[in-house]
């Protein structure tokens, strides 16, 4: 993307435009006191990168260029008609991540906020020779390619109408453009095919909520559309990926797809005694999907034999989703708390295409949940929790219904000995009979225990475990997840420093017996899943003030995986700061990135980053 | 794409530097407005005073003094939203006022002997605060207590500050998380922050996302545990997955994404449970075309069932 692209310009002219209507709202305010805060750097980044660029940009994707690496303005003016607004926006100038907010509030009377965000997704397949294709390199044997970016939109509005209204707008808008690779099997043979992304979703909220002095009524309306022009074409004339005679010519698929969707949201709360929460929804969500598909490729076939294809065809998709529930908080007494709540969820979608001889579907789907809980906090120290859920689902798909019972508990208890201090363990158990696949569990046991710890003085302990063990017994699926954290800190005076360790540990199986059927079928195989991620970080940072105009800081960290992908990360991000002729000041900061694949060293690269920053603070200490 | 550097570059200059000489102009730089030291805590303002809400102003000067013992809390609640108190017909159901006793209570006794009888100043039970933040709040958070937070026995008071620093505290979070709400997230949940120092991951730190972007705190953590069609969080953005299609891979469409994403992060391609996607597959599929025994373990299921999140064209997800 480069920055001539509209969408780039159009960021600019953001921060340009908000910053013009926040100073034009604020022109009447009091200039004295607080009432202006403000900071931002402007710089130049220079980037050296060494080894696989493409892993780079598919990892980290900074170029070298003029940046605006942050901007933070916040106003509050003396003014009848704004109390606060405020501008915020990170990295603009061609960083695949950029960050726009604007908003401008009166407490009590509005809230405007407009925002933009991109980000952008590199991903390259590393083609390598066939005696080196290998699944476990990063990008080994995927053909597949991305280059887009994904822009977001948003604004919203609430306004307080009155003392007991209130009105929310909303509107969002995802887009996704960009340039892509895939690859069809036409003929029994593989063809790598372009396939220009140009996809966008608005969606627009109307919300109403009047408040009565024991209950709240909420309406919301979502209008939703999105529009994909799906498009896969070849770029030229193709022998295909394996040898044999199949050849294409010219090869095109055209499914443009336009969804439609509407929600219907009611949601009503009751307080009837101030220990006492009641709240109920319905909601309904509709959505209708049109498109229409042309297939089109001459060629040769896998046979020899010259290859025709013309097909066309019509599909219609609908969907209804119905969702009710009602639900309680109710304390009992100063020490006793009891939750709970019962919801039930239908949906219903059939589907109809034209296309190649037509086909139909359809699915129903049913869920039931009802939940109970109790808190207990004998005193200021201790709290108890604990709860049982019980949830139904049925899914019914061309005749043929699964249904599913969930029954789960949960125990948790939190202890603070000292002020400042937590310990809380939990542990949460679930049967499930009848899973929908082979990979879903009929048990799961989770077990999180948490630690922190902030004495006077400014030091903190914090620690973390984490135990998940999740299994199928009748396919022998297991999936356990096991993780641990500790970090620990100090503040003195103006040195804050930190550092923490951690680990995942992952492991997932199954010895699947695979069955082969219909033509050439019956054979029978083994294919033993066996995946094992054990990954360690080590992380610290340090921010130091020498003196008041000098601030230092360093982030560094490592990452290492073993076990079926083994790689290993360095990250270290070292920075200076310090002040020019008030109000400027200079930031420097570099930063290295090493990344290496152990098993292969294929996709390796080191990464060096400077930037280069000159700043401007108001207002702020 | 990201290429070339054009022309368009002047016009970001351009952009910039207007903004700069805004910010430069004389009515902003004013001699209060300059840079205060950084060890420095700043004055009260003037403002705060002369342009605070009544209910502020009889906190200060009116028969509950509580400027003249608590100027700070006094200032640091201007800076919030909680200013607007009196603006309101909207006060506290404990408390039939606004401002200082709209959340600690009748002070009356606490100011008549100095200090020495309490008040309420949210240090106990956490659900006591809690229910004291919702006597307002529960319209915007009702489901609050029922949340794996308040379960947990967190409290409003544990995440939101109704009176913050005017000095901005330095915390411990990643670089690229300060300044950001996802920050306060992290200070707990250290493990999923983990998760997002994988190679492949959602764009935490990159600030294109906030946990609260999938997440709701302040809401159960999942409607349904079980469920079907969970892919509610994940449509916001990825709505060409999501269908609806006229062939739906029903595993993933019943079980949700996370049958075989793990959504903070993962050391394998795409964020899949597994590097090598046949893995993924096999882990549910037993029956599979006779023809497939051509293939060997290492072949890229994806390269021919290329829709595999769903298709309106072909059964087997091949276009």
């Amino acid at each position: 993307m480069t920055l001539a692209n509209p969408l780039r310009r159009r960021g600019c002219a953001w921060v340009t435009g908000a910053t013009l209507l926040v100073c034009g709202l604020a022109l009447p305010a009091q200039t004295s006191g607080q009432a202006v805060e403000a900071e931002f750097v402007l710089g130049w980044r220079f980037t050296d990168v060494e080894g696989a660029e493409g892993k780079y940009r598919q990892h980290i994707n900074l170029d070298d260029g003029p940046r605006l690496f942050g901007l933070q303005l916040r106003l509050r003016p003396d003014s009848e008609l704004l109390d606060l607004a405020e501008v915020q926006a990170d990295r603009l100038g061609g960083d695949p991540d950029e960050r726009i907010e604007i908003q401008l509030r009166k407490f009590g009377t509005y809230h405007l906020r407009f925002g933009r965000s991109t980000s952008e997704f590199f991903y390259e397949d590393l083609l390598l020779p066939d005696a080196l294709v290998n699944p476990r390199l990063s990008n080994g044997g995927d053909f597949h390619t991305f280059d887009v970016q994904r822009v977001r939109d948003h604004a919203q509005l609430s306004l307080n109408i009155g003392s007991r209204n209130t009105f929310d707008l909303s509107f969002d808008r995802n887009r996704r453009e960009g340039d892509s690779t895939t690859v069809f099997d036409v003929s029994r043979d593989e063809f790598e095919l372009d396939q220009p992304i140009d996809e966008t979703h608005d969606s627009i909220s109307l919300g109403w909520q009047t408040k009565w002095r024991n209950s709240t009524l909420t309406l919301e309306e979502q209008v939703r559309r999105s529009e994909n022009t799906r498009s896969v074409f070849l770029p030229g004339r193709s022998e295909g990926e394996n040898p044999g005679p199949a050849i294409l010519e010219i090869y095109f698929l055209d499914e443009p797809i336009d969804l439609d969707s509407q929600r219907h949201l009611v949601r009503f709360n009751t307080r009837p005694t101030p220990d006492l929460i009641i709240e109920s929804s319905l909601w309904i969500d509709e959505s209708d999907l049109t498109s229409s598909a042309r297939e089109r490729a001459e060629g040769t076939s896998f046979a020899g034999s010259p290859l025709d294809i013309d097909e066309s065809g019509a599909v219609d998709i609908e969907r209804e989703i119905r969702q009710a529930d009602v639900d309680l908080s109710w304390r009992l007494s100063p020490r006793v708390a009891l939750i709970g709540g019962i919801a039930h969820r239908e949906l219903e979608q059939e589907a109809r295409s034209s296309f190649e001889g037509g086909a139909q579907s359809s699915w129903e789907l049913q869920t039931s949940t009802g939940e109970m809980g109790l808190e207990f906090v004998p005193n200021g120290s201790w709290s108890l929790g604990g709860g049982v859920l019980q949830e139904t689902r049925e899914v019914e798909h061309e005749g043929e219904a699964v249904e599913t019972d969930h029954t789960g508990f949960f125990l948790s208890t939190t202890w603070r000995p000292r002020e400042r201090m937590q310990l809380r363990l939990r542990t949460e158990t679930a049967e499930i009979d009848d899973p929908y696949t082979l990979a879903s569990p009929t048990d799961r046991q989770r077990t999180s225990f948490r630690f922190s710890w902030r004495p006077a003085g400014g030091t903190f302990l914090r620690a973390q475990w984490l135990d998940q063990d999740v299994e199928n017994e009748n396919s022998l699926w297991t999936n356990d997840y096991r993780s641990w954290s500790l970090r620990g800190g100090f503040r003195r005076g103006r040195l804050n420093a930190s550092i923490g360790l951690g680990a995942v540990d992952v492991d997932r199986r199954i010895d699947q017996t695979v069955t082969t059927v219909g033509f050439g079928g019956g054979a029978q195989f083994l294919f033993p899943v066996d995946f094992r991620a054990d990954s360690e970080f080590v992380d610290a940072r340090v921010r130091w003030q020498p003196r008041s105009s000098v601030q230092l800081f360093a982030d560094v960290r490592r990452f290492e995986n073993e076990g079926d992908f083994s790689m290993r990360r360095d990250d270290i991000r070292l920075g200076l700061e310090f002040d020019l002729k008030s109000p400027l000041f200079a930031r420097i900061s570099a930063r290295s990135i090493d990344y290496e694949e152990i098993r292969f060293g294929l996709n390796d690269y080191e990464a060096n980053l400077l930037e280069l920053g000159i700043g401007y603070r108001i207002g702020r200490p | 794409m990201r290429t070339q550097r054009t022309t368009a570059r002047l016009e970001f200059w351009i952009a910039i530097l207007g903004l700069a000489a805004l910010l430069c102009l004389p009515t902003y730089a004013s001699e209060t407005a300059s840079p205060a030291s950084r060890s420095t805590p700043p004055t009260l303002p003037s403002w705060v005073h002369s342009t605070a809400t009544p209910s502020l102003q009889a906190a200060s000067a009116g028969d509950l003094d509580c400027l003249g013992c608590h100027d700070d809390a006094v200032e640091s609640v201007a800076r919030t939203a909680h200013v607007a108190l009196d603006r309101s017909d909207a006060k506290s159901r404990w408390h039939q006022s606004s401002s200082c006793t709209a959340c600690h209570g009748d002070a009356r006794e606490h100011v008549d002997q100095l200090g020495d009888a309490p008040v309420f100043s949210f240090d106990g039970a956490t659900a006591e605060n809690s229910a004291r933040c919702l006597s307002c709040h529960v319209d915007e958070h009702p489901s609050f207590p029922r949340s794996e937070h308040a379960r947990a026995g967190i409290g409003c008071t544990d995440c939101h500050e109704s009176h913050p620093a005017a000095t901005a505290e330095a915390t411990d979070v990643p670089i690229g998380l300060r300044g950001r709400p996802s920050a306060q997230c992290v200070e707990c949940h250290q493990s999923a922050l983990t998760d997002f120092s994988f190679t492949n991951h959602h764009r935490l730190e990159e600030g294109t996302i906030e946990c609260s972007s999938c997440h709701d705190p302040h809401a159960p953590e999942s409607r349904f545990q079980l469920a079907g069609f969970r892919q509610e969080p994940c449509l916001e953005c990825h709505t060409d997955k999501t269908g609806p299609f006229v062939f739906e891979h029903g595993g993933q469409w019943v079980e949700g994404c996370t049958a075989c994403h793990t959504a903070h992060g993962s050391p394998n391609r795409h964020m899949l449970q597994f590097q090598r996607v046949a893995e993924q597959c096999y882990s549910c599929h037993a029956f599979v075309p006779g023809f497939h025994t051509r293939f060997d373990a290492d072949t890229q299921c994806t390269n021919c069932h290329v829709a595999i999140h769903g298709s309106n064209l072909d059964a087997g997800f091949l276009k």
